[in-house]
């Protein structure tokens, strides 16, 4: 199987896995400069769930296009950051070693299996191609790997289901089709950007219980990209919340849900529907609607629909800073209310 | 209580008896909706029908919200369509306020859809966008030939939380929650009696999805609306509903009224479906089982004998050869559980804690 070692790129065993440093994302628009990643910072290591938490616009897909080089520029710009990956420069590494690393060592699965599928091919050929791309194999190899893929990811009949074409395959199978191409090159790390969102229920409890063992089996790192705190509840054990294009929070899958600290995350977390609830009178709702990103407000970018907001929030961006334990942060002026009244909503 | 087991598995008239008194708003009985496989070049012949609906019955009554929830292809969709009469129903009976929509012609059903209204998943697709707020609201009013005042408008605007000076613009230059906020006034334009509420929130971003669902429930409340909530969302459903039904593969599998279908659901698929739904509270996902079904929904074409849900059903694979056969050759029908309404279409219902634990 394919290591780290045989791709001529010096890689630092004791780095971390993966490193995002104050990455920021831009594009000139006629309407502006759209900042969508403005001075990000994260790290994700072997056999961790890292959940990236945020509604449409927040930024959360565009930084996990970026570590896999699918943001083009122009017309994007980088004003600042770099990506490591075993303390090693995605972003100064010349192309022809970036492609080496890509597919490779991270892989990504989208929200929409029938988009990323290719159509006029089978799928047992485009996962082959997956293979050979990274291997030097031949392509009976590389069809018997496609073939165990498929067989591992939970597909009956795979031998049929390989000469198969992507209309054919369930949105379920289907994205268990694109986990398998994924783990191709038994990644070290998976990014999954909405990996569920277009599925059922049922066939969502599926496709994590799979990411879960294929995490076990294999050690891998995944980064998970989603809109539902319901599916982080239960998946991540990090979790990084965004907001008009940056981390306003960030800790522990525990600290975000039973103790946070920024106003942004508290009221998600107000907001929701519980199905294990009864009837609640009224939810609670955070007023307003997210900013456009070519137009974020100044100082803290919630503070329009924040009800904790005070002038201090107009003034300055507020810094991410650490509010409790080790590496709970929160950019937050008001994270001390904050966490008051969110001991008063637990003690409901 | 006359809840006697009847043959067919549609208890409309027997559910409405636990229910609080006087006739329903909305009486579904019966509802088929099958949609012909037709295939041919030049003469087109019909080899075979999606059973999109293969009979529901249910009841709304006045001022309450019953929520259809289901998977994609379950018939949930189809099942609202039909009864506002979108689509044509293949048979069945729908009672609006004691008149049966199925056989109105077409200037009285026109008539008809005064009070009887859809709200749509996606607003943006169901706006038309080359036409002003103050257009496409006022075009409700002319096509049923109301008069308009001036404030019309403004104040329909107003209850649904949007300021006056939004009339004159495009649909373009609204949010999603704000175009959602549109489509309910929109909706609620003529003072309709019944509203099918089609998946309003799941288009829309988690912080907005309160403030629409908070809107949807005041309206019900000052308007006295009688709703039938489509929905795949568990959550926003527990929230929202009186009364709960789950379909699978055409066919209402449980009915119950929420908190009861919650706490104690009988059907495996009801329980399946409630133990996939993540719950954002970490430390009880961690203790809390999820059944994970095997496979995907069965082809509507070609549904399976028996019960529906047995390729899919894991009390199925615990079964004994012989109870299995029951499963295979036998439709369970519709049958009361418990009190209060409680129905399940399940051989061997049993109730399974799966929200908690």
């Amino acid at each position: 199987m394919a290591s780290v070692d045989d791709l001529d790129i010096d890689l630092d065993s004791s780095a971390p896995l993966l490193e995002v440093r104050d990455l920021r994302v831009h594009f000139v628009t006629d309407r502006g400069v759209v900042k969508a990643v403005d001075g990000v910072s994260w790290m994700v290591n072997e056999g961790e769930t890292l959940a990236i938490v945020g509604e449409s616009g927040s930024g959360k897909s565009v930084s996990a296009m970026t570590i896999l080089g699918l943001i083009q520029s122009p017309p994007a710009t980088f004003p600042s950051g770099d990506i490591f990956l075993r303390g090693k420069s995605l972003m100064k590494m010349p192309e022809k070693q970036q492609r080496k690393l890509r597919g490779r060592e991270i892989a990504m699965i989208f929200q929409d299996p029938l988009t990323a599928l290719n159509p006029v091919f089978r799928v047992g050929d485009q996962i082959a191609e997956m293979v050979r791309n990274h291997q030097k194999v031949s392509k009976v190899v590389a069809r018997r790997r496609a073939l165990d893929l498929l067989g591992e990811v939970g597909i009956p009949n795979p031998a049929v289901r390989l000469n198969q074409y992507p209309h054919e395959f369930s949105g379920g199978m289907r994205q268990r089709a694109m986990i398998a191409m994924a783990l191709a090159n038994d990644p070290q790390v998976l990014l999954a950007d909405e990996p569920t969102t277009a599925l059922d229920v049922t066939v969502q409890a599926q496709i994590m219980a799979l990411l879960v063992k294929l995490q076990e089996d294999r050690n891998t790192a995944i980064v998970l990209i989603t809109h539902d705190l319901g599916v982080v509840a239960s998946h991540a054990d990090r979790i990084n919340v965004m907001y008009a294009g940056r981390i306003v929070e960030a800790g522990t899958t525990d600290e975000i849900f039973y103790e946070p600290r920024h106003a942004y995350t508290f009221g998600l977390l107000s907001s929701l529907a519980r199905m294990d609830h009864r009837r609640q009178e009224r939810l609670t709702p955070i007023k307003g609607v997210p900013p456009s990103l070519a137009n974020v407000p100044p100082g803290c970018p919630f503070h329009p629909r924040c009800r904790f907001a005070t002038e201090a929030c107009v003034v300055a961006v507020p810094r991410l800073e650490t509010v409790s334990g080790n590496g709970h942060l929160a950019a937050c002026v008001h994270s001390d209310q904050v966490g008051m009244a969110n001991e008063e909503r637990l003690a409901q | 209580m006359s809840e006697a087991v009847d043959p067919v598995g549609n208890g409309a008239a027997q559910i409405s008896v636990s229910q609080p008194a006087g006739t329903p708003m909305i009486e579904v009985t019966d509802l088929v909706k099958h949609f012909p496989i037709r295939s041919g070049v030049f003469i087109k012949r019909t080899i075979g029908h999606v059973k999109a609906v293969d009979g529901v019955s249910f009841a709304v009554h006045k001022g309450q919200t019953v929520a259809l929830v289901g998977e994609s292809g379950c018939g949930k969709s189809t099942t609202a369509r039909a009864i506002l009469r979108l689509i044509e129903p293949t048979s069945g009976r729908v009672e609006l306020d004691g008149v049966d929509v199925t056989k109105l012609g077409k200037e009285k059903l026109r008539q008809a859809r005064r009070d009887m209204q859809i709200i749509f998943q996606d607003p943006y697709a169901s706006l038309n966008p080359r036409m002003t707020i103050r257009q496409i609201l006022s075009e409700k009013y002319q096509l049923m030939g109301v008069a308009i005042k001036k404030s019309t408008i403004s104040d329909l605007l107003d209850t649904v939380g949007l300021a006056e000076e939004y009339a004159d613009r495009y649909p373009h230059e609204f949010s999603g929650g704000q175009r959602q906020r549109i489509g309910i006034a929109r909706a609620i334009a003529l003072n309709p009696k019944f509203v099918v509420l089609d998946e309003p929130v799941s288009a829309l971003d988690v912080s907005i999805q309160a403030q629409i669902v908070n809107l949807l429930e005041d309206l019900q409340d000052e308007l006295g609306l009688t709703y039938l909530f489509i929905a795949h969302d568990l959550s926003v459903v527990r929230h929202i509903s009186d009364r709960v039904a789950v379909m699978y593969l055409g066919g209402i599998v449980e009915i119950a009224d929420r908190d009861e279908l919650f706490d104690r659901p009988h059907h495996p698929y009801t329980q399946a479906l409630i133990s996939a739904v993540p719950i954002p509270d970490p430390k009880l996902e961690r203790i809390r089982e999820t059944i994970v079904l095997r496979g995907d929904v069965p082809n509507p074409a070609n549904p399976p004998s028996g019960c529906r849900f047995r390729t899919r059903c894991w009390k199925f694979e615990q079964l004994s050869e012989g109870e299995r056969q029951r499963c295979i050759d036998e439709r369970p029908a519709l049958n009361p559980v418990s009190g209060s309404g409680h129905r399940a279409a399940c051989h061997y219902a049993a109730v399974r804690e799966v929200v908690r634990a």
